[in-house]
């Protein structure tokens, strides 16, 4: 939280070195140190962190920084054309130093101004977004949810602050247009593939939610508990996510991520008492079989069965070491083979409409990843 | 200014005390007969109080606000019931404030208060020397206007009259504040006051908007730190979360974050402040309701409220949460949270069904059994109506001794009979362990709940040492009575007390008591008192049976000639015959039979009784096996 203010207290700081004339080289470079120091800090959370300035004070992505309400510099830095700022990765000393110079004027406006495109940093008066957003729309929720799987990982408590924030963003996302396209995440790295699941299958949820006639309180549930369903996995260690093929031991592990996630999630209480139910139940199977095995023989509580089909279907479109990646026509297809057997028929029917209005509203073929 | 009654400080903690009598003795004068002994008790200790507090001041004024009580510029805490209660009973009685004088009298207190006690507010108050019941005057207050209420506490002017509804004045005032938690808190109740007005008021709303814009971004966070009073903090988010423009509603997330962070990281707060921009534009409900919800949660959490799925439709039903925990081993809070709410749900019978299902070396049912078995579980059981006593049946021997308060309180209010016949029953269960517990319960309280006290006395092995049911003897109600006297009697020491109190009572299930009792044993003393009963027309046949048959077992030459009497005819004609057959009759040819067979003058009688054509007779004559007195069935509790 405090890291982004962090590093602007030091741009501040270098920019007042700079500002007051000090011919002190080693306090100048000690100034741009910290910056840089600051600046790396920050990287490690954020890998692409964005400031706006104005007269009416600094902010960090959308979020106002209450403390920066009436810091100098951020008028100044508008004034300089440096309304929006974005690092896009560690800046070398030299180009940080550079950009601080024109910041506090003592390079000519316009001479190095937003022309220059010095590695890792961007700014402007306005900065268009890049392509890679356009590719990862929820690039925000995705990073929030890595931090929640590292939670996980370690064992902590989740921050359910942040898991609520992402259920309300996704949620928000998609009931202003009910027939928007799903912007699903493609994720290459196996490493970020569980958190980019587990956004996937909320968004996929939060629609067949929509199709079940499900209230507000029951979406919201719906999508919390589909953001969580794999939390379990965050358990397994990493080098076996890696591995091409499973040996029985680790395929007996994974299939104790249902198990580990209910832990997990029910101790938290009640909170997240839903979540855990269908962490534990999403690979039951219509027909009795999946797993965990039973003791007490129940059918799986709907949200797990909404789940599962959601899970499996954006599973089919991941490219997995044994087989290519299918196209959604074709996962969809495959749902409804399994439709009875291992589905719920009413909830794969519910999601192939989903899919069906969804491409149809848009024109979109089925055959493309962004739904 | 008003400040808060706290305990803190001996003055303070009189104060409360006094206010707290004066509540209960009101509650009382309310919903007891008059001459109560609680009422008398209740005003007694008021005017005990009221006579410490008032040494060495002139008077004690209770003022009564709209919610609360006003008293030494200090006011009660509307969420407290008791006083909340009060102060609206007083209200409704249109009472606005009491002056107790010092040397005010438990009488004076039980008149002045006792006109209080209906349920139609009178026009008039009686007064007394000491106690002054004064009306409601229509003043404006600043209960009435929740800015001026505000203005006062932020501003510290008490003199204030007209809310000036200034958000810069308001605002700089709360900066320049000291810190402090509890100031805070009142702050934060007068804010969530002044949003829920503005729910119905634009110029509020917008006040409100400017209000919370302007304040610097310290004072927020200091206001909505953690610490600083959850509840009140979280009403004020309640109230406010709905109103305020969505930039207000992220300044006021970006406020609660320090602090929260296990909650809230600040990539989540990023998260929520994309939400807030899409919330800016009027077509996005979606977002700003997912805004607001966000709001409240975020309060909710660090107020140990869990806004959680057990609200929602599609919840899980907390038994398939147990079976989950019972396949799989997991004992979290959320196992023993489940189990809690279906013993909130009562469904205690399909929880202790299912922990049937494993074995009792089983962890997790291990830690669902120290939860089930468990006095708190035997008071939601018996809460419910109707009450599951089977269940309470498998529950009670776990639960221990300390679910018999619970087990007592159910029997002094429940209605049906067949609850309190077993309710007695597992009462009983404990021995001699509700025996002090039992008959501490008994004074002032009503009559059936004592008699159905000593009738659970009666069952246990050994009265308590510190109770005599002597002291019981002389209860009005004769029901009460009746049990009292069965345990004198059933105690050797008071037992010819117990039986000679029973005899002079009116009351038929007493007076058989004390015949079945004397049918077994009868001391000599008693010949007189059994011979009154014996020869009194009134009574009935089957009682005066008994009598003679207690009476028989005297070697008295006078019950011989009480026994013959009611054997033989009379008058000359029945000289010689046996009398008409009866009840007394037919004991007192029994008595012959048994006691003083070998007598002379009983001889010729029990012949003639052999040879008689009645069945009964016949049998009566025969029997000189001693008979035990009948069984005689318990009253009913």
């Amino acid at each position: 939280m405090q890291l982004a203010p962090r590093f602007l207290r030091a741009i501040g700081h270098a920019l007042a070195v700079r500002h007051e004339g000090r011919t002190d080289v080693s306090l100048r470079r000690h100034a741009d140190e910290m910056c840089t120091l600051r600046l790396t800090e920050l990287l490690r959370v954020d890998p692409r962190p964005r400031f706006g300035f104005s007269l009416h004070g600094a902010t960090f992505g959308a979020l106002p920084l209450a403390e920066f309400e009436e810091w100098p510099w951020a008028a100044r830095l508008a004034e300089r054309g440096i309304a929006e700022l974005e690092i896009t990765g560690t800046p070398a000393p030299a180009a940080l130093a550079a950009f601080l110079d024109y910041a506090a004027g003592l390079m000519p406006e316009g001479g190095l101004g937003p022309r220059l495109a010095f590695d890792g940093l961007r700014w402007g008066p306005t900065l268009a977004d890049e392509p890679a957003d356009a590719r990862y729309p929820l690039g925000d929720e995705l990073g929030v949810i890595r931090l929640v799987f590292a939670a996980a990982e370690r064992g902590d408590r989740l921050p359910l602050g942040d898991v609520h924030a992402v259920v309300a963003s996704l949620g928000s996302l998609l009931a202003d247009d009910p027939i928007a396209p799903l912007p699903l995440v493609q994720m290459a790295d196996r490493e970020a593939y569980q958190p980019a699941h587990a956004i996937n299958t909320a968004l996929l949820a939060l629609r067949v939610a929509d199709a079940l006639g499900l209230g507000p309180d029951e979406r919201r549930e719906c999508a919390l508990a589909a953001l969580l369903h794999d939390i379990g996995m965050a358990r397994l260690p990493m080098d076996m996510m890696s591995v091409d093929h499973f040996t029985g031991t680790d395929r007996a592990r994974v299939r104790g991520h249902p198990l580990e996630g209910a832990r997990l999630l029910l101790r938290h209480g009640e909170a997240l008492e839903t979540a855990a139910v269908v962490a534990y139940e999403h690979h039951l199977r219509q027909d009795g079989a999946g797993y965990p095995r039973l003791n007490y023989p129940r059918e799986a509580h709907l949200l797990s069965r909404v789940v599962a089909v959601c899970d499996a279907f954006d599973a089919l479109l991941a490219s997995r070491p044994d087989r290519a990646p299918r196209d959604p026509a074709s996962a969809l297809l495959e749902l409804e083979r399994s439709a009875v057997t291992q589905f719920d028929p009413r909830v794969v029917s519910a999601f192939g409409e989903v899919m069906m209005r969804s491409a149809a509203a848009r024109g979109i073929s089925l055959t493309s990843r962004l739904i | 200014m008003a400040d808060r009654i706290s305990l803190s400080g001996a003055a303070t903690r009189q104060l409360a005390d006094v206010l707290l009598a004066l509540a209960g003795a009101v509650q009382r004068l309310r919903i007891m007969p008059e001459g109560n002994p609680g009422t008398t008790t209740a005003l007694a200790t008021l005017e005990r109080l009221l006579e410490m507090i008032l040494t060495g001041r002139d008077r004690l004024t209770v003022e009564v606000g709209t919610v609360q009580l006003l008293v030494d510029g200090m006011e009660t805490n509307p969420d407290f019931e008791p006083l909340r209660d009060l102060a609206l009973h007083l209200r409704e009685f249109g009472i606005g404030a009491i002056d107790f004088l010092p040397g005010v009298t438990a009488a004076e207190l039980g008149l002045g208060l006792g006109s209080l006690a209906g349920t139609h507010p009178g026009r008039s108050w009686p007064a007394t020397d000491h106690l002054l019941l004064r009306p409601l005057l229509l003043r404006p207050s600043p209960g009435s206007d929740p800015w001026l209420a505000l203005e006062r506490l932020v501003l510290d002017d008490d003199g204030r009259v007209v809310a000036h509804r200034d958000p810069r004045e308001i605002a700089i005032a709360l900066e320049l504040h000291p810190a402090s938690a509890a100031w805070d808190e009142r702050v934060l109740d007068r804010l969530a006051a002044v949003a829920r007005g503005a729910a119905t008021e634009p110029d509020g709303c917008e006040a409100l908007t400017e209000l919370l814009a302007l304040l610097p971004a310290a004072t927020l966070r200091r206001l909505l730190r953690p610490s600083a009073g959850s509840a009140a903090q979280l009403g004020f988010v309640q109230e406010t979360a709905a109103l305020v423009p969505p930039r207000v509603m992220l300044r006021l997330l970006q406020a609660m974050t320090p602090g929260r962070e296990a909650q809230l990281t600040a990539p989540g707060l990023g998260v929520l402040a994309r939400l807030a921009r899409r919330a800016e534009h009027p077509g996005h409900i979606a977002a700003r309701r997912a805004l607001t919800e966000e709001l409240r949660r975020l309060a909710a959490g660090s107020a140990g409220e869990e806004l959680s799925s057990a609200t929602a439709r599609l919840a899980p039903e907390p038994e398939r949460v147990l079976k989950l925990a019972l396949e799989s081993g997991i004992i979290e809070r959320g196992t023993l949270v489940a189990a809690d709410r279906m013993i909130a749900r009562r469904q205690v019978s399909p929880l202790l069904a299912l922990l049937e299902t494993v074995p009792r070396e089983d962890p997790v049912a291990r830690a669902l059994r120290g939860r089930v078995f468990h006095p708190q579980t035997v008071r939601v059981l018996l809460d419910a109506s109707p009450v599951d006593l089977d269940a309470l049946d498998r529950l009670i021997p776990a639960a221990g001794i300390e679910a018999a308060p619970a087990l007592l309180d159910a029997l002094a209010e429940s209605r049906e009979r067949r609850v309190r016949l077993r309710l007695l029953d597992f009462l009983a269960r404990y021995g001699n362990a509700i025996g002090p517990i039992a008959s501490d319960r008994i004074d002032g309280m009503p009559w059936y709940f004592q008699r159905n006290i000593l009738s659970l006395l009666g069952r246990i092995p050994d009265l308590p040492p510190s109770f005599a049911p002597v002291g019981m003897i002389g209860h009005r109600d004769p029901r009460v009575r009746h049990e009292a006297i069965a345990l004198t009697i059933a105690d050797p020491e008071l037992r010819e007390r117990g039986l000679a109190d029973a005899l002079d009572t009116g009351y038929e299930p007493t007076l058989r008591l004390a015949l079945t009792a004397l049918a077994e044993r009868c001391p000599a003393d008693f010949a007189p008192r059994l011979i009154g009963r014996i020869a009194d027309p009134a009574l009935d046949p089957e009682l005066r049976a008994l009598a003679v048959t207690a009476l028989a077992q005297l070697k008295d030459p006078v019950v011989l000639r009480v026994l013959r009497r009611l054997v033989v005819a009379r008058g000359i004609a029945g000289l010689g015959r046996l009398a008409p057959k009866s009840p007394p009759m037919l004991a007192a040819l029994r008595g012959l039979a048994t006691h003083w067979q070998n007598h002379p003058k009983v001889g010729p009688l029990l012949e003639a009784a052999r040879l008689s054509r009645e069945p009964e007779v016949k049998e009566a004559a025969r029997a000189p096996a001693r008979r035990s007195a009948p069984t005689l069935p318990r009253p009913v509790p």
